[in-house]
């Protein structure tokens, strides 16, 4: 069985201080939270659109927007994974907005993406500097749901329970898509480090 | 201990097993050297993109929280007079429309009319294939305007947009939602086709362009401009079921690229023929045919003859079942697919 250790929403004082300020308007205490997440919205924003422009535009977009939405912030929330789930989906409706590569993605006519099995890596013998790029191009080409999970998991370290909280679905959707989104960024990195064929193959 | 499969490996990677999962696992992992160098090379590919990770300087972050003050201290919402304005406009518009009378009827009609939100099935092979999770659209969460939800494509790409989408469920668009099977580019409505999947009769029609590129997908004449490279099938082999059938997945994989392309190669050099269920004819699509050309370039063959399901495909080689999976989608129809070369 596993078991999903949803960590306890541990009251950070001077956290919960600056919220609760900041929900009233006080724009001073709203910068001490952006200071305090800044770098991680940037991070987040950047691994999802890929490129450093969209990135600065996204976070700047993510800040404003959770300002403007700060009075209805529940405090029942806890504040990062409030602040996570804005970037994120303001990252993908901007992605949308600015390219058509999102609706190529979906297209009918690749229906078979995909593996229930992970190809062997230990053949691929890339340098880390190589092997990080070949990441970054194949999780650019995930879907928006399978590539949020991988960016808040891989590169954040959420835990699952985390990340159910801040996409607002199941700890086994997330399960399942991570487990996804990994099988294909090992596919890709395969096939463009050129390792496809240490792949095991149907003999006849 | 049998191998565990893939998620709960990686559950073991990420830390999220109980201990005593953990430890069975620690130990498995110990005698397996497979399991372990899957492990491994998992763990390595993912700490490389990770620490290549480089903050940008910390004047950079400086610019952009002054920038955010400084639209923030910019008052929001829309000048009083120009609400006032818009009142006036609105109260003579709604004047004409009350005078019209039938108008407002039809617009009425009209929004009734309208087709809810259609479930693209693009989304779902995906979606689908790799087990079953719940479709609750992607980011769907009640309650959350302010939150920033991710807003509805035009196209209905995400899943489950609201309550007026037909199709909220891993089940799939039903017949009785007047689902159809899209088999060909001359469909009726005009649609690009589906593959595999039953399309919703009122889902939108596709931009001329995007059809045009679908059409060159392995069915191009030779010389022609396609997607480069063309898509093709990556195979592997999982296990052997207890049935003793042996298991194995199948990817057709190419870039999505609108802007790489190149000459493709010639059509293919074989028909299909397909029957679906009550030996009902049903036409092959081109996205089966470039799924047929991808098992011909990866096989170095083509099977004859197999079955298509919501598993996969089955084809029988030297009288031993084998299924291929790759297909998994619930909604998809049963079928036989007879491939004639020539």
């Amino acid at each position: 069985m596993i078991l999903f250790l949803v960590p306890p929403a541990v009251p950070d004082d001077e956290e919960t201080r600056l919220v609760r300020l900041a929900s009233g308007g006080d724009r001073e205490a709203y910068g001490r939270l952006v200071e305090k997440y800044q770098k991680r919205v940037f991070r987040v924003a950047r691994r999802l659109c890929g490129s450093d422009d969209d990135a600065w535009d996204i976070t700047q977009e993510s800040f404003i927007r959770a300002m403007n939405a700060m009075e209805n912030f529940d405090p029942g929330f806890r504040f990062f994974t409030w602040i996570y789930r804005i970037v994120t989906n303001t990252a993908i409706n901007f992605y949308r907005r600015n390219s058509r590569r999102a609706e190529v993605e979906y297209r009918d006519d690749y229906g078979y993406q995909g593996l229930t099995v992970t190809p062997d890596l230990a053949a691929v013998n890339a340098e880390a500097g190589e092997l990080a790029r070949a990441v970054g191009r194949a999780v650019e080409s995930l879907s928006d749901p399978l590539k949020s999970v991988f960016v808040l998991r891989v590169d954040q370290e959420l835990s699952y329970g985390e990340i159910a909280e801040t996409l607002g679905i199941a700890v086994g959707t997330v399960m399942s898509r991570l487990n996804r989104a990994r099988n294909r960024v090992r596919i890709l990195v395969a096939r463009e480090l050129g390792r496809e064929g240490s792949w095991p193959v149907p003999t006849e | 201990m049998a191998c565990p499969d893939g998620m709960k490996l990686m559950a073991y990677l990420d830390g999220e097993l109980e201990v005593s999962e953990r430890e069975s696992l620690r130990l498995h992992l110990l005698e397996c050297p497979g399991c372990s160098r899957l492990m491994e090379s998992q763990r390595r590919l993912e700490a490389a993109w990770r620490d290549s990770w480089r903050d940008p300087p910390d004047s950079r972050f400086k610019a952009m929280r002054e920038s955010v003050d400084r639209r923030l201290r910019k008052p929001r919402g829309i000048p009083g007079w120009l609400i006032g304005a818009a009142a006036g406009a609105g109260a003579v518009f709604l004047g004409v429309r009350v005078f019209l009378g039938p108008g407002r009827g039809r617009l009425e009609d009209r929004i009734h009319a309208e087709p809810p939100v259609p479930a693209v099935a693009g989304e779902r092979p995906e979606e689908a294939f790799f087990g079953g999770a719940p479709a609750d659209g992607p980011y769907a969460e009640p309650s959350s305007a302010a939150m920033g939800t991710a807003e509805p494509e035009e196209a209905g790409v995400s899943a489950g947009l609201g309550p007026s989408s037909p199709v909220t469920d891993g089940a799939g668009a039903s017949e009785a939602e007047g689902a159809k099977i899209v088999s060909g580019p001359d469909s009726p409505d005009g649609s690009s086709p589906g593959l595999l999947y039953h399309r919703p009769s009122h889902a939108p029609a596709l931009e001329p362009e995007e059809a045009e590129e679908t059409l060159l997908l392995g069915q191009a004449a030779d010389g022609e401009m396609g997607v480069s490279p063309a898509p093709r099938a990556v195979m592997a082999v999982q296990d052997a079921e207890p049935s003793g059938a042996l298991c194995e997945a199948v990817a057709v994989t190419g870039t999505l690229s609108r802007e790489n392309r190149e000459p493709v190669r010639a059509a293919p050099s074989f028909t299909l023929s397909c029957t679906g269920p009550g030996g009902a004819e049903v036409r092959p699509w081109e996205g089966l045919t470039s799924f047929v050309q991808g098992l011909l370039d990866s096989l170095g063959r083509t099977p004859s003859e197999f079955r298509l399901d919501s598993l996969g495909y089955t084809v029988e080689q030297d009288g031993v079942p084998r299924t291929y999976l790759g297909v998994d989608d619930p909604a998809m129809v049963p079928m036989t697919v007879r491939v004639t070369a020539f």
